[in-house]
């Protein structure tokens, strides 16, 4: 699904220079739960954030389902994240003013195309939020947030689901039911891909993949559970 | 769409203090905006409701005389159309000749009604619409009467007024007219229905009597408003080019045998253009207009920096939709879409606002503006056009910032942007924008308001309280011995201290006369010249410079009377006419012979008497001493000084012994102060009392973006002045640093707007003879008020954000 080759991401500034990625290469099938780990500062969010299409490559290659897309124009990137991505992340980045239906449906907005309303609904069902649809994120302790953003990721199915730390902000028992979400959405076809910091959570992916300054230090494939 | 508003209106209903300052502040420039505009189309709408106002030109005459300023008529002699028409084939031409009419009514009681003896041309050129009657006919017969509406009200009742009879006292000579047609009343903005226009409340046709008007036929005489009306510009144009050639053929010749032409010139003005014709009335109506526009772009200024300072606490919810698939153009569409919905919200507010100020309003501005929803002067498609602009322009920038927020930076930094460096910049420098409309605005009104108040107490060269002018004095139904026993009876009324009758009175203007004079062997210039009653210099309080005032103890100084016209006799003249005849000094000018149609003897040099305009310049005076009866070609006021009695008291008094010796003659005073205020000083005054409103309410509306500017700003520096604290920063440095942020663009502004302000009104100012300087208070004064102002404005919140721990400062983030 995903080939990444020599990639790499560069910031630079008036006087600094910082290699985030580099020279990266990467391969992930359709349908893989993968977990990216590292210490903090390895790359790993700036990682998520290129196969995200939110952020762009200094050079190298991004092959999204054999196409180039690494010099796609905006638009066309913008259309890929609408229709095929789904992002969770770390603080769940709900928006404040929108009751948590209205947080979901935001998932379906830039789509063209009516019959949202079930969608919506489904989505939430999906994650045991549904009761909470009028309320406003404030209103919700942080898994209640967390599983919100699922739905709102999950709602137009996306092929590939992208992880930030879904679990940085939880406790563990609604750390436990967010992998179990994710965990069943990749068993239903989702490709997952997550940052986390948690070895416990890592060990629910299939393929762990170890970074350190920039690089790939070892990725591991787990036995199937 | 549903999306945007839901959230939209989430942003407001979840911050009430936010939706108050955006929408309220832009509600107050909308509000500013849209009444000084219908102000400036009020005032520059006058008779376009009528479709044959622009082809319809008031014939202008020019003077250009020896020794006086260029100055302007409305009026023209008498036979002008009657000449031109003979020379110029097939003109459609016409004249008003405006005069008060006298009615009797039922109960004995007379009253005045503005008249108009008009040209039997009048309604192929006024083609204004009848409620009755046929235009073709209505001024058949000399008989026939056209009345409007509300005098037929008035006047008539509800019976039909078409054939009734009306006895009408016009010049002093009662005529009983026949209804013929009944006009339908002419709106507010028309200049023939404005006090101090061509009023014309009923219409008769003139009728001129050899040997009856002897100026009729005089170039330079002010008898009627001529008009005359073309189907095109270039028609009209074509015409006003053969007037100079016509006025030589026809005119006069100048003292010196040169050609008329070179003394008095005529031009068309457009009847819409009638209304502003005065000097500086224009410039201040298109001010008031430029107010109203730049209190509306500070509102518009104040939404695009809140809404790029609030940039920072959207960047999460822009960097959350990009990630969800929105682009840059459909997220721009949305920020721009808020903006369209803020006015729009706005203007309705705004439109609330004006319809709760406009009483206010027309109070303070003397007009009689009123909302139109719908229709040709409808506020709705206007407004709707507004909306769609001030939401395009308050929103693009902000989207602009907002749109092009980069998701990965902003989800992966715990801080969030605000524009960057440029965004403070650029918010920066449209907040010395915003403080340089308001600094210079406030030094206008600080200039404005010195300068009416000026206007009310300057030294006139006369005491203008406890002073009344009897303007019914001039009534044509009087003769000279009539006028001289009313004025002995108003003498002796309680509370009069002295009485005078003259051709010259304070705002009173329509018996001036112009000649050529000239000391024996000097230059020849015009001056004006006015007879004047016994007592008139004492009763003014004018000031003596040199010699004497005339008495009738001096028999040379009796002006009237067989012979006194061709022997010369004693005269009294004004400062600026001794000056300009020559002499070093009001001294040297006593005793100094000055030549009109004999050699006139000076015995009196008196201190000029601002008698007109504030805005034009004292003319030469001559004043002839004339004991008896005044008749003649002229009608004069008369004046009444009058002490330790209530006006209003003095002015019933003074009624019952008017009405003792006049009984068909009604009665009309005015005291000098109100003669001048309704003349000259009160269209300025309501203007500047508009300019203040607009002005106070800019300030108001940029203090208010301030405050929500400080407001956020305070906000995203709340982790830096913890750390600050943490580092030993006093509450007191920790203030200074924040108000001084804020006072940075305040300061400059003023650099802005001092030499703006200076140039407007320094040209304001040199458009009155009698002026304030223009010192450097009220800029110091305006500056200071600024400073304060956002101090002001600034340091609550500062204060508050200063004095807090810094460990909760720090937690804050």
């Amino acid at each position: 699904m995903i080939a990444l080759e020599a990639l790499s991401r560069v910031y630079r500034s008036d006087e600094v220079e910082t290699t985030a990625l580099n020279d990266i290469d990467l391969e992930i099938a359709t349908g893989e739960f993968v977990a990216i780990m590292g210490p903090s500062g390895c790359g790993k969010s700036t990682l998520l954030n290129l196969l995200g299409t939110i952020d762009r490559a200094t050079s190298g290659r991004y092959l999204f389902e054999g196409e180039d897309i690494t010099r796609r124009d905006e638009a066309a990137l913008a259309r890929l994240r609408r229709d095929r991505l789904g992002f969770v992340f770390q603080s769940f980045n709900l928006i404040d003013d929108l009751t948590i239906e209205e947080n979901v449906a935001l998932g379906l907005a830039y789509r063209p195309g009516t019959g949202r309303r079930g969608a919506v609904a489904a989505a939430m069902d999906r994650v045991a939020i549904g009761h909470r649809a009028r309320h406003f994120p404030h209103q919700l302790s942080g898994g209640q947030q967390q599983r919100a953003a699922i739905a709102r990721a999950i709602v137009g199915e996306p092929q590939l689901i992208l992880a930030d730390e879904p679990t940085g902000n939880l406790d563990s028992e609604n750390g436990g039911q967010v992998m179990d979400i994710l965990g069943e959405l990749n068993r239903e076809g989702a490709t997952v891909i997550m940052v986390t910091h948690s070895p416990a959570h890592a060990d629910r992916a299939r393929r762990v993949v170890h970074m350190l300054d920039g690089r790939i230090a070892l990725s591991a494939q787990r036995a199937a559970a | 769409m549903a999306n945007l508003m839901i959230s939209y209106w989430r942003t407001l209903s979840h911050r009430p203090g936010f939706a108050l300052l955006n929408v309220g502040g832009l509600a107050l420039g909308i509000a500013v905006f849209v009444v000084l505009a219908m102000f400036v189309r009020f005032e520059t709408g006058f008779d376009r409701w009528w479709p044959g106002a622009d082809q319809t030109y008031l014939i202008q005459d020019h003077y250009t005389l020896s020794g006086v300023p260029e100055s302007t008529s409305a009026n023209t002699m008498g036979g002008l159309v009657e000449r031109m028409r003979a020379d110029f084939a097939g003109l459609d031409a016409t004249f008003v000749r405006s005069s008060d009419a006298t009615l009797r009514l039922a109960d004995g009681s007379v009253v005045r009604e503005p008249f108009g003896l008009v040209d039997a041309n009048f309604f192929n050129v006024f083609d204004w619409p009848l409620a009755a009657g046929s235009a073709a006919t209505a001024l058949a017969d000399p008989a026939s009467l056209v009345i409007t509406e509300s005098f037929a009200r008035r006047y008539i009742g509800n019976a039909a007024p078409l054939g009734r009879t009306i006895t009408i006292t016009v010049e002093g000579k009662p005529v009983a007219y026949r209804v013929s047609a009944v006009l339908r009343d002419l709106p507010d903005n028309s200049e023939f229905n404005r006090e101090g226009g061509v009023r014309l409340h009923a219409i008769a046709r003139f009728r001129y009597v050899p040997g009856d008007k002897p100026n009729w036929y005089h170039w330079g005489s002010e008898e009627v408003s001529s008009f005359v009306r073309f189907p095109t510009p270039a028609a009209a144009r074509a015409f006003a080019g053969q007037l100079k050639a016509f006025i030589d053929r026809r005119g006069d010749h100048g003292s010196k045998g040169e050609p008329m032409s070179t003394i008095l010139t005529q031009t068309l003005l457009p009847v819409p253009a009638m209304h502003l014709r005065e000097k500086g009335d224009r410039a201040t109506v298109t001010t008031l207009g430029i107010v109203g526009a730049l209190a509306l772009l500070i509102a518009v200024v104040n939404y695009v920096n809140l809404a790029t300072a609030r940039a920072a606490l959207r960047a999460r919810e822009v960097a959350v939709r990009k990630a969800l698939g929105a682009t840059r153009a459909a997220l721009a569409r949305q920020f721009v879409g808020e903006a369209v919905l803020t006015t729009a919200l706005a203007a309705l507010a705004g439109l609330a606002l004006v319809e709760i100020a406009l009483p206010m309003v027309n109070a303070l501005g003397g007009t009689t503006l009123h909302l139109v929803y719908l229709g040709r002067d409808g506020v709705v498609l206007p407004l709707l056009l507004l909306v769609a602009v001030v939401g395009l322009v308050a929103g693009i920038y902000p989207a602009a910032i907002l749109s092009s927020f980069q998701p990965a930076a902003v989800l992966a930094s715990a801080r969030t942007p605000g524009g960057g460096r440029t965004g403070a910049r650029v918010r920066e420098g449209l907040v010395v924008v915003q403080f340089a409309i308001a600094i210079a605005l406030t030094i206008g009104t600080l200039v404005l308001v010195a300068q009416v108040d000026y206007l009310r107490s300057a030294d006139l060269g006369f005491r203008r309280d406890g002073l009344m002018l009897i303007t019914s004095f001039d009534d044509a139904g009087l003769d000279g011995p009539q006028r001289s026993a009313i004025l002995a009876r108003l003498k002796a009324v309680p509370g009069v201290v002295a009485a005078t009758q003259a051709d010259s009175g304070p705002a009173f203007t329509d018996t001036s006369s112009s000649t050529d004079m000239q000391r024996p062997g000097g230059r020849s210039m015009t001056i004006t010249w006015a007879r004047v009653g016994p007592d008139f210099f004492t009763v003014y309080g004018a000031r003596l410079l040199a010699g004497r005032l005339p008495s009738t103890r001096f028999g040379a100084d009796e002006s009237s009377g067989a012979g006194a016209a061709e022997r010369g006799v004693n005269v009294v003249l004004n400062a600026t006419a001794a000056r300009n005849l020559g002499f070093a000094s009001p001294a040297t000018a006593i005793g100094g012979a000055v030549k009109e149609r004999a050699v006139n003897s000076v015995v009196g040099v008196i201190a000029d008497m601002h008698f007109l305009s504030p805005r034009e310049p004292v003319a030469p005076m001559l004043y002839y001493f004339t004991a008896g009866d005044m008749g003649g070609q002229t009608a004069p006021v008369a004046a009444v000084r009058f002490a330790g009695v209530d006006p209003r008291v003095l002015t019933a008094a003074l009624r019952r012994e008017w009405l003792g010796a006049a009984p068909t003659t009604p009665f009309a005073s005015v005291t000098v102060q109100e003669n001048l205020a309704k003349k000259y000083y009160r269209a300025d005054e309501q203007r500047t009392r508009l300019f203040t409103a607009g002005a106070v309410l800019a300030v108001v509306i940029g203090a208010t973006g301030l405050y929500g500017l400080a407001a956020f700003d305070t906000g995203r520096r709340v982790r830096e002045i913890g750390i600050r604290k943490t580092l030993g920063a006093s509450t007191a440095q920790i203030l200074r640093l924040l108000v001084g942020t804020f006072l940075r663009p305040v300061l400059i502004a003023n650099v802005v707007a001092w030499p703006i302000a200076w140039v407007a009104m320094r040209s304001w100012l040199a458009g009155f003879d009698q002026r304030v300087d223009l010192g450097p208070s009220y800029f110091l004064i305006a500056s200071l008020l600024a400073v304060a102002i956002a101090i002001i404005t600034v340091l609550g919140q500062s204060f508050r954000v200063a004095r807090s721990e810094p460990a909760r400062a720090l937690r804050y983030e």
